[in-house]
C-alpha cells in the first residue's frame, strides 16, 4: 500500500475569512477543484514557495471529528479492498467527485481518514 | 500472449496482445471491448466499427460479432463479459431500495439493452480498467477485488450512458420521446462511422447516408444533440488520435498527418496547437 499525506485539513467556522487571510497574508493560492465528500466540501490551497497544501473545511456544530487525515493513494479501490479485508471500518463506499475517487474510514479513537485517489480528468 | 480469466460468478476478463488475429462469429454476455494500443475492428451485422485507445465498444448479450486485428504494431485488446446474474444484482442494487432487495418476492428490474455503439474511454472508467488490467497482468487472483473493479466499471458505464445517450437525446427538440431515441440512434451510427473512418477522406453526404438521414436533417440534429458540427467532431477525433500516435509511436509528425486523415500538415499543426496549446513536435518530445 503506497500512501502519502499531501493535504493538511483545517476546520474553521468561517471558510471565506480564513481563505482570504491565507491568500492575502501567507501567499497561498487556490489549487485545483474543491474536494467534496459526504456533503462536506473543502477549498484546496497551496503555498507556492513551500508546496504546503491545505484543505480548508467548514466546521459544523454537529461534527464530531477528532481529526481528519487525508491519505493520497494511487489506487483507491485496491487499498479500500485491502483495508476492509483487515477489518477497517469504512464509513462509506468509494465515491466519485470532480477530484477523483475517495472513501472514508475511522479508527477506534474516532479519528477519520479520507483515502483519496486524485484523478486528472482534463488530460484525456 | 494473453489470458482469459473466468471468475467463479462467470464474469470473464480477456486480455490479448497480437498484430494479426481474426475471431470467428460469436455471441456472448454483455461485453465491454477495449483496445489499449493500436486498432481492432469489429463487425456487428453490416456495421464495421474500429476501436482505438480513446474509445470502447459495448456489445449486448446475444449479438453476433467478429473481430479482426491487422497491424504492423502489437495491438493490446482487453474485454470484459458480464454474467447475467451479476448484471441483475448490479441493476437491482442501483434501482431498488435496501428493503426491497431483501424481499425475494419483489419483481426484479429488467436489464435494459444498452445502445450498442462506441463510447468514449476516458475519465473514471479509463482509470479503473487500467488499474484492473495492471493488477491482472501482475497475477492478481483475488476475485473479490476483481469484482469490485467490474462493479465500478458498470457504475462508470451508467454515467457515460447518461451523458452520451440520455442527455444528448434530451438536447433534441422533438416532442415525441420515441422520435428523439430514433434520431439519436441514427446520429450514433454517423458518429461511429466517423470514429471508425476518421483516417479516410469522408464527406457529409457519406456520413448522412450512413445515418439514414438527409444531409440537412443530419446537420441540424447533429448540432442539436452534440453542440458541434459533424466537421468539428471529425476534426476533434483526428486530433485526439494524432495525440495518441504522437505519444505512443515513433511515427514522424508528417506521417501522423496522413495516418489520421488530414490533408495538409500546416492546418494540422495549427489546429493541434489551438486545441492543446502546444505544437505536435513539442508534444512528442517532453521538455
Amino acid at each position: 500500500m503506497s500512501l502519502k499525506i499531501k493535504y493538511v485539513p483545517v476546520f474553521v467556522k468561517n471558510v471565506k475569512a480564513t481563505i482570504d487571510f491565507l491568500i492575502t497574508n501567507l501567499e497561498f493560492k487556490n489549487f485545483g477543484p474543491s474536494l467534496i465528500f459526504d456533503n462536506n466540501s473543502c477549498i484546496l490551497l497551496k503555498n507556492e514557495e513551500t508546496d504546503l497544501m491545505l484543505g480548508v473545511f467548514e466546521r459544523h456544530a454537529n461534527d464530531n471529528y477528532m481529526n481528519l487525515i487525508i491519505l493520497n493513494t494511487v489506487d483507491c479501490l485496491k487499498d479500500y479492498h485491502k483495508l476492509r479485508a483487515m477489518g477497517i471500518n469504512f464509513l462509506s463506499t468509494p465515491q466519485y467527485s470532480e477530484m477523483g475517487l475517495a472513501a472514508k474510514f475511522a479508527d477506534m479513537a474516532n479519528n477519520n481518514y479520507l483515502l483519496i485517489e486524485e484523478r486528472n480528468y482534463t488530460d484525456q | 500472449m494473453g489470458y482469459l480469466k473466468v471468475l467463479n460468478n462467470n464474469n470473464k476478463v480477456y486480455s490479448n496482445v497480437s498484430s494479426q488475429r481474426y475471431q470467428k462469429p460469436q455471441t456472448g454476455d454483455l461485453s465491454f471491448k477495449f483496445v489499449l494500443s493500436g486498432e481492432e475492428k469489429y463487425s456487428l451485422g453490416r456495421r464495421q466499427l474500429a476501436i482505438h485507445p480513446d474509445s470502447f465498444l459495448l456489445i449486448n448479450k446475444g449479438t453476433e460479432f467478429t473481430s479482426t486485428i491487422e497491424s504492423n504494431l502489437p495491438v493490446e485488446s482487453f474485454s470484459i463479459d458480464f454474467d447475467q446474474q451479476f448484471l441483475q444484482d448490479f441493476t437491482n442494487c442501483l434501482r431498488l431500495k435496501s428493503s426491497q432487495l431483501l424481499d425475494h418476492t419483489t419483481d426484479r428490474i429488467s436489464i435494459i439493452d444498452f445502445d450498442e455503439t462506441i463510447y468514449p474511454f476516458k475519465g473514471d472508467i479509463n482509470y479503473n480498467i487500467k488499474h484492473l488490467k495492471r493488477h491482472l497482468d501482475a497475477g492478481l487472483q483475488d476475485e473479490l477485488l476483481i469484482n469490485e473493479y467490474l462493479h465500478h466499471s458498470l457504475v462508470n458505464y451508467y454515467n457515460i450512458y447518461d451523458t452520451e445517450i440520455v442527455k444528448k437525446s434530451e438536447n433534441l427538440t422533438f416532442l415525441n420521446k420515441s422520435t428523439k431515441i430514433e434520431i439519436l440512434r441514427r446520429l450514433n451510427l454517423a458518429k461511429e462511422y466517423m470514429l471508425s473512418n476518421y483516417n479516410n477522406s469522408i464527406d457529409l453526404d457519406m456520413i448522412a447516408k450512413h445515418s439514414c438521414l438527409s444531409v440537412n436533417h443530419f446537420l441540424r440534429t447533429f448540432k442539436q444533440a452534440y453542440c458541434q458540427s459533424p466537421y468539428q467532431f471529425l476534426t476533434q477525433v483526428r486530433l485526439q488520435r494524432a495525440r495518441i500516435l504522437l505519444k505512443t509511436t515513433d511515427y514522424s509528425v508528417n506521417e501522423i498527418v496522413n495516418l489520421v486523415g488530414f490533408e495538409c500538415s500546416s492546418s494540422f499543426i495549427r489546429l493541434f496547437k489551438s486545441k492543446y496549446q502546444i505544437t505536435p513536435s513539442r508534444f512528442k518530445i517532453p521538455a
